[in-house]
């Protein structure tokens, strides 16, 4: 950091602070003009600050919330069944798979809500199956598949929120089976298309970082293998497509400008921008690093942008 | 704007761990440690206060439900909150805005009006706005937590994934960014 960089920290805090006369210095004439267009940027925006009923009731009503029970779960665990107990779930899965059938659709509903280790949580799974086992239409099996890996993701959110971390390996090795099935169909048609099942993996990619924050340890690095399976299937799913301008054909180590035209450089951009969402960098930088030190390789990129703590789970 | 923290302030992880114990009054003080940054991040991002308060309410009820297990393990609180406050608000595009790309969230597109975009087309818009809608989003980033949003660098620090000096040397970028464009103007 230089100089000029330590100067217009210090000075910044004393204009957001609202204190004037500050002391001129080496270097005060180049920050000037940045400290003057960060004061007309301010000057410009109206109020930020929520309202003061909005507040007063927004932590009445989230203190009332963290304050209610949570009826699922006891003491952050769920109690232990005597085996034949546990085993139940799984003779009255396949009974009421067979109920289904016969269009008992009450109880599907009654299970949905069922988590790894909830008596319920076979028979859910059962419906599952059964649904997929019914369904003809290969479009429509990629759009279940693509149901039932988010609901696998939501059911790692709730462990995760629990602190059910038994649990939460089973819902992470159930996601892996459902990510590798979503993975297997990104290239059948589904009603929204091969992109929507790519911006899924994307945007689950994203939530499991966020549950990846809340997790001991051991769980955060099983996370972590979740993630990378994830983004295995994310990025084989989206081929390097960019072409590069005739005369510019290196679009390598050099980082030249690479055609954004047509339908691949198009995947690319839009890839590019997805990243960027998710790791606040420009599409700029990250189709940089694609085109130069990636190779294009989408895998190398996603690696590239993560934050190290989050690719390090181990690394304090 | 965004209260920082003073030094013989508890931690957040201290303040987690009372409330846990239900200590209200801990809560409470979490709760208006980042009250105004979370909701000032969105609110810059949405058209309309009421999006604004929705979208603050679901990431304070997201992730004060998950801060019943949290335990501090490198990964700040303050950090938690803001990626959950920038996937719900890109979640709100997505819900909004159905065929908008997930790229248009951070560029606001003119589909996607908010509290800058609306002030660069409206009288109140100033050349410094105009300027700003030009810069990279990292540029634009640093500037909303730091200038707009008034966070102390350490913090924005937390949430962008860089070091305070790396921040420190990003925002002097930015600023010189910003300058440059508000002397260039509209190509």
């Amino acid at each position: 950091m230089t100089k000029r960089e330590q100067l217009l920290e210090e000075q910044l805090d004393q204009s957001l602070a609202g204190s004037g006369g500050v002391e001129l210095r080496q270097n005060a004439a180049e920050i000037q003009p940045l400290l003057d267009a960060a004061a007309e940027l301010r000057r410009a925006l109206p109020r930020l600050e929520p309202r003061a009923a909005f507040a007063r009731q927004l932590e009445s009503r989230l203190w009332n919330r963290l304050q209610a029970p949570r009826p699922s779960v006891q003491g952050g665990r769920v109690a232990r069944q005597p085996w034949l107990v546990r085993a139940l779930p799984t003779l009255l899965g396949a009974t009421l798979v067979a109920a289904l059938a016969l269009g008992t659709l009450g109880v599907a509903q009654a299970s949905a809500a069922a988590l790894p280790g909830d008596r319920l949580y076979s028979v859910k799974r059962g419906f599952e199956e059964l649904r997929l086992a019914l369904t003809l239409d290969p479009s429509s099996d990629a759009d279940l598949l693509g149901e039932f890996a988010d609901v696998r993701l939501n059911e790692i959110e709730s462990l995760a929120a629990a602190g059910r971390m038994d649990d939460l390996e089973t819902a992470l090795d159930g996601y892996a089976v459902a990510i590798g099935r979503l993975a297997g169909a990104v290239n059948l048609p589904t009603s929204g298309g091969q992109d929507q099942v790519l911006d899924k993996l994307t945007r689950h990619i994203s939530v499991l970082e966020e549950v990846q924050m809340l997790v001991p340890e051991p769980a955060q690095a099983a996370i972590e293998r979740v993630i990378e399976r994830s983004i295995d299937a994310e990025t084989s799913g989206r081929p390097a497509t960019a072409t590069p301008i005739p005369g510019e054909e290196d679009c390598g180590a050099g980082a030249s400008p690479c055609d954004q035209t047509g339908g691949g450089g198009d995947q690319d951009a839009r890839m590019a921008g997805q990243i960027a969402k998710i790791y606040g960098v420009s599409s700029e930088q990250v189709l940089t690093v694609f085109r130069g030190e990636c190779q294009m390789d989408w895998k190398c990129v996603r690696s590239h942008f993560r934050p190290t703590k989050l690719k390090n789970p181990h690394r304090p | 704007m965004a209260k920082s923290v003073p030094p013989s302030s508890p931690a957040d992880g201290e303040l987690i761990r009372r409330c846990q114990a239900g200590d209200r009054e801990a809560f409470g003080e979490l709760y208006r440690r980042y009250l105004s940054a979370i909701y000032g991040f969105i609110r810059l991002r949405v058209d309309s206060e009421r999006d604004a308060e929705d979208l603050t309410e679901m990431v304070f009820v997201k992730s004060f439900e998950a801060m019943g297990k949290y335990q501090e393990r490198g990964a700040p609180f303050a950090a938690f909150l803001y990626k959950v406050a920038r996937n719900l608000v890109v979640d709100s595009y997505r819900s909004n805005v159905p065929v908008l790309p997930l790229e248009a969230a951070e560029t606001h597109s003119d589909d996607t009006p908010t509290v800058e975009a609306r002030l660069v087309e409206g009288e109140r818009g100033s050349e410094a706005l105009a300027a700003l809608a030009r810069l990279s989003e990292r540029h634009r980033e640093v500037i909303r937590l730091r200038v707009l949003l008034g966070l102390p660098t350490e913090t924005v620090a937390t949430w962008m994934g860089n070091s305070p000096t790396g921040i420190r040397v990003l925002l002097h970028r930015a600023l010189k960014a910003l300058r440059t464009a508000m002397e260039t103007g509209h190509d």
